[in-house]
């Protein structure tokens, strides 16, 4: 009735409205119309077409981009170009209460080196696990350049579940990359140091410092990198840069890329040439060519020495072993890149205006006859660069990386300083197609581009600079991902999406059907670990245990509010807080905020947390909900009192707020006596019906369910007091149990238009 | 002839003393001007591309404070700092490195030119016309110098540049390409009035001739 009201009411206000501005408000605008309004042209008609989601519609595609130095993962569909989430990962993020909870803050800890916690990390090259060289929707893992580590993130609720750090490198960037089946995650190093984070001088460089690969173990059933299960090869002290694992043919390789294999030392401010000189003047570098199934044969043989608890082949055993092999590439490379089917592997030549494709076939022949032009300076073979080319083509300026299409021979390739996008075909060598991109164009992303079977239909250009491009916000700009439409012969952009948080690197895309994220946790779920908390109480045992100098809060939360909603600590005591979303409700997530102290919580449905508070402080800390939970909301609080030092908790006198008398629990009870006839209309329609045949109406009434349950329990408290004519009592639990009610009917109405709009029949 | 009917020395004083004047004024002009126009140098936002501007001077920052709505901007782009950034990656030399003794020798040379002119105004005696001549060749004279010293940045490219390209002579006059760059370079208003001031002295050389043959 009085939705009605205020519905006719607001129709009646913008009537009044349009007529006082009848020259503008006329009929609605046609598409003409808003064409000639907005300046749109035809083009951009239909590129808005293809990339238009309309509301509660779904992207084909969810990519997943590093944030670079923000530390986390931006989550952004395609072809619509919005952005669904941010993955905390390295850097704490209050919205998820990652690095303000102490699950969080645990798992942070353990995945910093030498016992500090390090609160952010260089984000750059997103994998998604793969079984049989395609994504499998389970894993996604991304690494950290600047301290060397590695983060497993899963794909079931897009947290962070591990981070590692890599005992032995202390600069990286050929990381996350896996293996096809992921039987490792590898992780490269790229500025050299002594492994084992050790000191030596630089004029021993060339003795003392390393360049190395790990192979992180991966336990997919378990979701777990398995450090004992780890191995790393020691390399020479080039620049290793990015790496890519072979597939098919190639399964068993890998290829990592170099550069400075100069193995110049700068020293800009003693007088000589920067890094940058010295690092760029051979014509060529080296492409690692690794032989990791049979690293990992020498591994388990025991042939390795364990540096900082990493074991780690030595130089000497990777060379006698034949572990690696090197083939000249253009000077400083910067993409490799292994073709769908493993039989190629094409290197972006950076400062070098080719694309050079390698051939598996020619480079494995020259291995198995032992076939060598020479020997580096650590007596590592090197290949005949010429005879194991297929071919070299001639893109244009700074060609960085490649992406496959879903067409056999098709690849496209960033052109940094041309700040383009090319089409080519590797197989004939020829360049198809060009489309300029603003501007410097850094990674790029095909659907599926590195797996044995890339679905093609789009591309993203990830641009370092946008300068122009959008509504100035400053000097610090947003980067700009471009989304091109590739199905076609020619290459048409389509979208520019400001990237509002980081500098992304690399980003994966996966078909959306592949994945299937959970919408709550299982009761009581430590979200950190995925595993069951030892913190979690159920309604109705929640406990505050008190111990001299500890307070310790077993409690719940459910719309809207918590309890304990008031805890008494004496001064100097340690508080912790666990509480535990007893919600089932989709979305239902509670947030839980105190006062003058660095926590927030994130409680989606079934997840415990828990928030610790080292030395309370004498004061009053008012605690609230963070997430608009529902029209309580504002409502959901508590106090923590704490108490200075030796004083004696005050019993709660009986006029505090309202008291309630006899007709107030009669005029509550009759409320919630006519809800009720409502709520058993509403099930009764619901259950004449074949509801069980659609999974949102068995999920929105198995949440309906719930709540009558908490209804019905508030109203035996009611029933209870009102027999013992506590009438304060009983019509504060009166109103409970309408709340609880109100939460049902809401859902079971929502479930009733379900129902009715998607055509459900009447069954007997 | 009398006194009265000698050819006056007015007109050529005239002409010498505003050739002066210009040249004067043209040491302080932009002479010549380069820009670099690049895909990431987009020419709504950078309407003079990477600009420099060569001066007598100095070499000079070409870009202009951008006119816009939108953003608040209190200093142009420095394009000089600019080209030099860009330029590091082929192992160019830095702008500062160019005709430094001929900048720092010019306010001498441009005050030694006026002091001939000055002379050349009341001076009759032998090789008088010697006196005009450095004025007239101003123009060529830079021309030659700007051009050597092209010639001289493209052939002595830093092999540590990280970028290799082949030596080659950058376009004194006109349009060029070099990577992804498209090079312009040319003459300014300055250059103008040097030809002007050339042509102007030349001609009082000329009607100086004539007055003397006269006298």
């Amino acid at each position: 009735m009085r939705l009605e009201l205020s519905r006719t009411t607001a129709i009646a206000t913008i009537l009044a409205l349009s007529g006082a501005f009848a020259n503008s408000a006329s009929a609605a605008e046609s598409l003409q119309d808003v064409m000639k309004r907005r300046n749109l042209s035809e083009k951009d008609m239909l590129a808005a077409a293809k990339t238009y989601t309309p509301s509660g519609g779904r992207d084909e595609f969810l990519t997943f981009s590093s944030s670079g130095h923000a530390g986390s993962i931006i989550v952004y569909g395609i072809p619509s170009m919005r952005i669904y989430k941010y993955i905390a990962v390295f850097t704490p993020e209050p919205w998820q209460g990652y690095g303000f909870d102490d699950e969080s803050k645990a798992l942070l800890k353990a995945g910093s080196p030498q016992g500090q916690t390090i609160n952010w990390g260089d984000t750059h090259h997103p994998n998604l696990s793969k079984t049989n060289g395609d994504y499998d929707g389970q894993w996604l893992f991304i690494n950290d350049k600047s301290t060397p580590r590695i983060a497993v993130i899963s794909l079931k609720d897009f947290e962070t579940r591990q981070i590692v750090v890599n005992p032995v490198l202390t600069n990286e960037h050929g990381g996350a990359f896996v293996t096809n089946n992921t039987e490792y995650v590898m992780e490269a190093s790229q500025l050299p140091s002594p492994l084992g984070h050790k000191y030596a001088p630089l004029d021993k460089f060339n003795d003392e410092f390393r360049g190395g690969i790990t192979y992180w173990k991966f336990n997919k059933d378990a979701g777990k990198i398995e450090q004992e299960n780890s191995f790393t090869l020691e390399l020479p002290p080039y620049s290793q840069d990015l790496v890519s694992s072979g597939k098919g043919p190639s399964e068993d390789w890998a290829f990592l890329n170099s550069f400075c294999s100069e193995r110049y030392v700068g020293g800009i401010e003693s007088g000589k040439p920067p890094f940058e000189a010295g690092c760029s003047a051979n014509d060529t570098d080296f492409m690692h060519i690794i032989n990791w199934k049979k690293a990992e044969a020498v591994f388990k043989a025991g042939k390795f020495t364990k540096i900082n608890g990493m074991a780690v082949i030595p130089l000497k055993t990777v060379i006698d072993e034949g572990l690696v092999y090197l083939v000249p590439e253009p000077k400083s490379p910067h993409g490799v890149d292994v073709s769908p089917d493993g039989k190629f592997v094409i290197v972006g030549g950076k400062l070098d205006s080719h694309g050079s494709v390698f051939d598996f076939a020619k480079m494995k022949a020259q291995i198995d006859a032992k076939k060598f032009v020479g020997k580096d300076a650590y007596g590592f073979p090197i290949l005949d660069m010429k005879e194991s080319l297929h071919t070299q083509v001639a893109l244009g300026l700074g060609p960085l990386h490649n992406q496959y299409d879903s067409k056999p021979c098709v690849v496209y390739t960033s052109l940094y300083v041309d700040s383009q996008i090319v089409k080519w075909d590797y197989c004939q060598g020829k360049v198809l197609d060009k489309i300029a991109i603003q501007y410097n164009v850094g990674h790029l992303l095909t659907m599926g581009g590195d797996t044995m079977h890339p679905d093609g239909h789009y591309l993203v250009a990830l641009n370092k600079l946008s300068i122009d491009r959008f509504n100035p916000v400053g000097p610090l700009h947003p980067q700009n991902h471009q989304l091109i439409d590739i199905s076609g012969d020619k290459m048409e952009l389509l979208y520019d999406l400001p990237i509002g948080l980081g500098e992304p690197h690399q980003a994966v895309a996966i078909r959306a059907d592949k994945l299937k994220p959970t919408i709550r946790y299982k009761y009581g779920t430590d979200s950190r670990t995925e595993e069951e908390s030892k913190f979690a109480v159920r309604p109705g045992s929640e406990k505050i245990v008190r111990t001299p100098g500890k307070v310790e809060v077993f409690g719940t939360v459910i719309r809207s509010h918590y309890n304990p909603e008031i805890v008494e600590a004496e001064e100097g005591d340690q508080v912790t807080f666990h509480w535990t979303n007893s919600e089932r409700a989709e979305d239902e997530t509670h947030g839980f905020a105190i006062s003058q102290n660095d926590v927030n919580l994130s409680l989606e449905p079934g997840k415990t947390a828990s928030a610790t508070i080292e030395h309370a402080k004498a004061g009053v800390y008012p605690y609230y909900c963070t997430e608009f939970c529902s029209a309580l909301h504002l409502e959901m609080e508590g106090y923590l009192m704490v108490r200075p030092k030796g004083s004696a908790i005050e019993k709660a006198s009986t006029n505090v707020g309202t008291v309630y008398t006899k007709a107030d629990f009669d005029k509550q009870y009759k409320a919630c006596l006519d809800t009720q006839s409502v709520i058993d209309k509403v099930v009764a329609y619901i259950t004449s019906t074949n509801f069980k045949d659609f999974p949102t109406a068995v999920g929105q009434v198995e949440d309906a369910t719930d709540q009558l349950k908490f209804g019905t329990e508030a109203r035996a408290k009611a029933d209870d007091y009102a027999k013992k004519e506590d009438w304060q009592n009983a019509t504060l639990w009166a109103g409970q149990w309408w709340q609880y009610q109100v939460k049902a009917a809401d859902i079971g109405l929502r479930t009733k238009t379900y129902l009715e709009q998607n055509g459900a029949r009447t069954v007997k | 002839m009398t006194e009265l009917q000698k050819p006056s020395a007015a007109p050529f004083r005239l002409l010498t003393l505003a050739g002066m004047a210009i040249l004067a004024a043209a040491f302080f002009s932009p002479i010549w001007w380069v820009s670099l126009k690049a895909p990431n140098y987009p020419p709504e936002t950078f309407p003079d591309g990477v600009r420099i501007v060569f001066q007598f001077n100095g070499v000079k920052n070409g870009c202009q404070l951008r006119q816009s709505k939108e953003v608040e901007e209190d200093e142009p782009l420095d394009c000089v700092h600019e080209m030099n950034t860009i330029n590091h990656y082929i192992g160019m030399h830095p702008i500062a490195d160019g005709a430094k003794y001929e900048i720092a020798a010019a306010p001498y040379l441009f005050a030694g030119v006026g002091v001939m002119l000055l002379a050349f105004m009341f001076y009759s005696g032998p090789f008088w016309w010697l006196l005009a001549l450095p004025a007239i060749f101003v123009p060529i004279g830079f021309v030659a110098d700007y051009s050597g010293w092209l010639w001289y940045y493209g052939h002595t490219l830093s092999p540590m540049g990280a970028f290799t390209v082949k030596p080659f002579m950058p376009t004194v006059f006109g349009e060029g390409k070099v990577a992804q760059f498209s090079t312009y370079s040319y003459p300014d208003y300055g250059f103008g009035l040097l030809v002007v001031a050339s042509f102007a002295v030349l001609l009082a050389l000329l009607l100086r001739r004539k007055q003397l043959r006269q006298r």
